[in-house]
């Protein structure tokens, strides 16, 4: 199984989709980052390869689009085998579709994200 | 012897001397019978004049005439050839050569005449000459003649000059009798008796011709339909034509000895008109007046008066003719369309709007100055031509290039073309017209513009109320924007704490086991926190319907109703059957969002509503294409409707019954959708079979896939 690199400023939302992805996999590897900045910083300092990256759209500062074209700048072995989810609480069809929209993003999920899309994420 | 010696001697002396008598007798005889023979002779040649005279008389043509002529010049002289030459008032440069007697080749026609002509100017008039050899020598084409006698003639009164030449040639000069003073004597004769009778033909020529004139003229006098009167020299009349007797109802023997104006005019106000006749009259002048006259009959008609005084040889004025024609109703037409003329420019004077009529040749044709308006548009081109007012208006050159150009755009088009003008006034106050230019083709036949009609309207005030109204707009939409902005983010804030302890409760219910009642109480905590994030989502659904604008894009209906079907069975507890049947094309042109939402709504209800105690509940999409509208279908075998609800389901915050889930808001929205997208909707529904939401988009132009 793929590490998971979770970035979502909500505290809670990070743990419990920590505490889904352990019951799916109770030894999975996860990254947190609370902020986008953050993981912009670590991401700068070395490639993020074979990675699931869920990342949340509405973010201070940094938000997840945003964070995405700063991913673009980087060269295209960084990510090498890693995917990329939005996961949102945002109910707006331009959000979807702006986010579709990067080459880098394999998908985008619904908060929160259930046992079952984890599953199925990690077993593609 | 001596005595008988002189007897005899006298009597031959006596016999001599009669001898010499017989012999003198007989030559007397001899010439008394020569005389008997040339006065025999000569009065011959007079019996020839005399049948000349009796034959040139006789109403013969003019060929015959000159032939005459000819054949007796030869006769009465006794000469081998004859020669005419006649030039009346009808020949222009040169009369016309007859012969007898001589071939004179046609292509030499010309040079004989000419020859003819040198000869009688060497003659004197009235007077015949005998011509001698010599005299001919001294023309290269009578080198051949011997001998001739010419007559000349020379009539002032009725503009002739004739000349007759009588002529023998070397060849045969000894066969004819010599030319003597005799022949002159009798040619002078000749040649006046020729003369007379030219005179006599002429003049009878000229009276036949003048009668016939005469007749012409009076055939015109009559019939003409203007009236003609002639009057003596007092003003009474003698004599008047049938259109006078037509127009104003007084035949000849009426008005015959009176005077014209007695009888027909009536109208004393027109001092000026007769004043100018009646002076004119008094000086024997030409006039010609427009006066109004009454007929016979009391009706009044305007009359086109031309009088002319006529004078005699002797200079004296024998009568007035007048000629005149009733101009009523041409003065009735005049009046109309000066009557139309003055309502249409006192309507274009009174106008909104300034008018100018200008030709392809940049001509002003036309321009009505705006009475009612201070400011002026077009006043810049109350001028002849465009072009000339380029040099004349320098500070409007550039309005003027640009009319004139938009005048061509307009030639080219055929079409009416618009544009704006804006002028800065005391160098703050702003001026806006709308100019427009109007191609007119005078007449269907006209296969290029005869003029353009150019209007101008002040739209100063219009512009600043579009400008308010855009600004208005722009702030109406930044509002909206923001507001819509807003309500997203709240609703993301709200949705965001429901979800995370939506996740919370679903992580406890797949990792723990916490008994059977505290389960019961989750599923509650869930169940509100589901009907709390339906809520959110349908306000948001309401705001982002009333609030954005529709956008239309080609996009596929079946693959967005399978994506909304499988939403909605991941969120549904027990299976559903889901269908759908699309009839043609999958793709359609529409607002993605809205259809979205539309059938999402649609579907959940039938979800919602399904029949739990059914095993094979069921939701079924159907779409097909009319040639107008797409038609849709959202179809369950549900609860169904009661009756007296259809009405109100669309209603704002209603609720079926008291146990909905949901805020009421759900149907409301899709009738507010149809609404902005131009749809209707309908139910048909049956408590306890099911129910079908049929609703009909208008079909948009769509792209080809």
């Amino acid at each position: 199984m793929k590490p998971f690199v979770l970035i979502d400023d909500d505290e809670i939302f990070n743990y419990l989709h920590q505490a889904v992805i352990r019951q799916v996999a109770a030894d999975a590897s996860i990254q947190v980052f609370q902020s986008s900045k953050a993981a912009l910083e670590a991401i700068h300092a070395a490639p993020f390869r074979d990675c699931i990256f869920l990342i949340d759209i509405r973010m201070p500062e940094i938000n997840g689009f945003e964070l995405l074209e700063a991913f673009q700048k980087l060269p295209s072995d960084h990510f090498s085998n890693s995917e990329v989810y939005f996961v949102t609480s945002s109910l707006d069809e331009r959000d979807r579709e702006k986010g579709l929209s990067f080459p880098l993003v394999t998908g985008y999920l619904e908060k929160p994200i259930s046992i079952e899309k984890i599953k199925a994420i990690s077993e593609k | 012897m001596e005595q008988s010696n002189g007897a005899y001697n006298k009597l031959l002396d006596d016999y001599r001397e009669l001898q010499l008598r017989v012999t003198r007798f007989s030559a007397i005889q001899q010439d008394l019978i020569n005389t008997r023979d040339r006065l025999d002779h000569e009065l011959e040649l007079y019996k020839r004049l005399q049948n000349f005279t009796n034959q040139a008389l006789q109403n013969i043509d003019e060929s015959r005439f000159t032939e005459i002529i000819l054949e007796h010049i030869i006769d009465i002289l006794e000469v081998e050839a004859a020669i005419v030459y006649i030039k009346t008032r009808e020949d222009q440069d040169c009369g016309r050569m007859f012969t007898e007697g001589m071939s004179v080749p046609p292509a030499l026609a010309e040079e004989y005449l000419n020859c003819c002509l040198k000869i009688q100017d060497q003659i004197a008039p009235q007077n015949a000459l005998i011509l001698d050899q010599k005299f001919f020598h001294q023309f290269p084409l009578a080198q051949h003649i011997h001998r001739g006698i010419g007559y000349k003639v020379v009539n002032e009164e009725y503009d002739f000059a004739c000349f007759l030449l009588g002529v023998i040639t070397e060849e045969n000069a000894p066969i004819y009798p010599e030319l003597e003073p005799r022949h002159q004597t009798i040619f002078e004769i000749f040649g006046s008796q020729v003369s007379s009778i030219l005179s006599n033909r002429l003049h009878s020529e000229r009276i036949q011709n003048s009668k016939q004139e005469l007749q012409k003229l009076s055939l015109i006098a009559t019939n003409t339909p203007n009236s003609v009167i002639i009057t003596d020299q007092f003003g009474q009349v003698e004599w008047v034509n049938k259109a006078f007797t037509n127009t104003t109802g007084y035949s000849l023997e009426e008005t015959i000895g009176k005077k014209p104006k007695d009888f027909l005019q009536s109208d004393v106000t027109q001092q000026k008109e007769r004043k100018i006749l009646s002076e004119a009259l008094a000086k024997k002048q030409e006039v010609e007046v427009t006066i109004i006259n009454t007929n016979k009959w009391g009706q009044p008609y305007y009359n086109q008066l031309q009088i002319t005084p006529v004078f005699n040889e002797n200079g004296d004025h024998t009568n007035f003719i007048a000629v005149q024609k009733d101009i009523t109703k041409e003065i009735q037409y005049q009046r109309e369309n000066e009557r139309i003329k003055n309502f249409f420019e006192s309507i274009l004077a009174h106008a909104p709007a300034e008018i100018a009529v200008i030709d392809r040749y940049y001509q002003v044709l036309f321009y009505n100055r705006n009475q009612t308006n201070e400011s002026t548009v077009l006043d810049f081109i109350s001028g002849k031509s465009l072009e000339e007012l380029v040099h004349a208006n320098p500070e409007k050159n550039e309005w003027i290039f640009r009319l004139m150009e938009v005048i061509r755009t307009a030639e080219q088009s055929g079409e009416l073309q618009q544009y704006e003008e804006v002028e800065w006034r005391d160098g703050k106050e702003e001026h806006h017209y709308l100019l427009s230019v109007q191609p007119y083709f005078a007449t269907e036949e006209s296969e290029s513009v005869d003029y353009f009609i150019v209007s101008g309207l002040e739209i100063t005030d219009l512009k600043k109320i579009e400008k308010a109204i855009l600004k208005k707009n722009e702030e109406l939409k930044k509002i909206n924007s923001e507001l819509d902005n807003f309500v997203y983010s709240v609703s993301h804030d709200l949705r965001s704490p429901l979800l995370s302890i939506k996740g919370i409760l679903a992580l406890i219910f797949s990792a723990y086991d916490v008994g059977e009642e505290v389960s019961k109480y989750l599923h509650l905590a869930e169940s509100s926190i589901n009907r709390l994030d339906g809520t959110i989502q349908e306000i948001l659904q309401y705001s982002r319907n009333a609030r954005l604008e529709v956008k239309l894009e080609n996009f596929d209906l079946k693959e967005l109703v399978q994506q909304i079907f499988e939403d909605i069975q991941f969120v549904t507890p027990a299976p559903v059957n889901f269908e759908i049947e699309i009839a043609g094309d999958p793709f359609i042109t529409a607002d993605r969002a809205r259809i979205n939402t539309l059938i999402k709504n649609l579907a959940s209800n039938a979800v919602k509503y399904r029949k739990t105690e059914i095993p094979n509940p069921l939701v079924r999409f159907e779409m097909k294409r009319t040639s107008r509208s797409l038609e849709m279908k959202v179809i369950d075998n549900g609860r169904g409707i009661p009756e007296d609800q259809t009405e109100k389901i669309f209603g704002m915050f209603f609720r079926g019954s008291a146990q909905s889930q949901g805020t009421g808001l759900g149907l409301y929205i899709v009738k507010e959708i149809l609404n902005k997208l131009g749809g209707q909707i309908m139910v048909k529904s049956k408590l306890n079979e099911g129910t079908t939401m049929l609703f009909s988009l208008p079909l948009l132009a769509e792209k080809t896939t």
